[in-house]
């Protein structure tokens, strides 16, 4: 998840990512698939001045794919 | 210059600095403590809109530690520009948006700053307030809109 908050250029200057993080991970553990709404819900409570909030969205749904995907290959649902 | 020789120009370079912001070892300017300096606390509004009626601050100076107590009343020259995109230190008679820093003050021990804001004692006057832009003239907010009209005016005569 946090290769993928690097990977997207979610992370700018950075204050706010471990927030981000925390958050990101909380909703992982609850849904493998979130939704766009589930992503806006889940990180309501953190606030960015730098990305914009899209690359950090692209981030979410690049680590739950990439976990959904290491799920699989780890005879997981 | 020959293209073979642009090792930068046309790549793609990793961001740097990256692993240490997402596990939390990132430094910013709030980690650095140096020997005898100063810490600032800010003590912000608790409304989104309303009308500053008085500021006592005698109490928060008699803490022992505190070396100044700064508000509108110390800068009057800077306290009257549109605060969107340079708030100074807090408007003479008004906050217009919640968490704008209403005033500032610095004490010697970084712990017990924020108690010290707090010593602080602001009256309010609340006023209506606008929870979405465009929406600052419907909701009996004509002063902020007019306020934010001049910003957006002020910020770009500034970039002209």
């Amino acid at each position: 998840m946090q290769q993928a908050f690097i990977d997207t250029g979610a992370v700018q200057c950075g204050y706010c990512t471990p927030g981000y993080i925390i958050s990101v991970k909380a909703l992982l553990d609850r849904t493998t698939k979130p939704t766009a709404e589930d992503i806006e819900e889940a990180v309501s409570g953190n606030i960015c001045r730098c990305t914009g909030y899209n690359k950090i969205v692209d981030a979410i749904h690049l680590a739950a794919d990439q976990n959904r995907r290491e799920g699989l290959s780890h005879g997981q649902s | 210059m020959a293209k073979a020789e642009l090792k930068i120009i046309g790549s793609s370079p990793a961001r740097m600095g990256g692993v240490e912001r997402v596990i939390g070892k990132g430094v910013y300017g709030i980690d650095l403590m140096l020997k005898d300096q100063l810490h600032g606390a800010i003590l912000r509004s608790q409304y989104a809109h309303a009308k500053i009626v008085s500021i006592d601050t005698s109490e928060a100076k008699k803490i022992p530690g505190v070396h100044a107590v700064v508000t509108a009343a110390d800068a009057p020259e800077r306290a009257l520009r549109p605060q969107l995109y340079r708030p100074p230190y807090s408007r003479a008679r008004q906050s217009s948006l919640h968490g704008r820093p209403g005033r500032r003050r610095r004490r010697g021990i970084a712990g017990h700053r924020q108690a010290g804001a707090q010593k602080i004692k602001v009256v309010y006057e609340p006023l209506p307030v606008a929870h979405r832009s465009g929406r600052s003239d419907q909701a009996g907010c004509t002063d902020l809109a007019r306020r934010h009209a001049a910003a957006e005016n002020y910020s770009r005569r500034r970039r002209s």
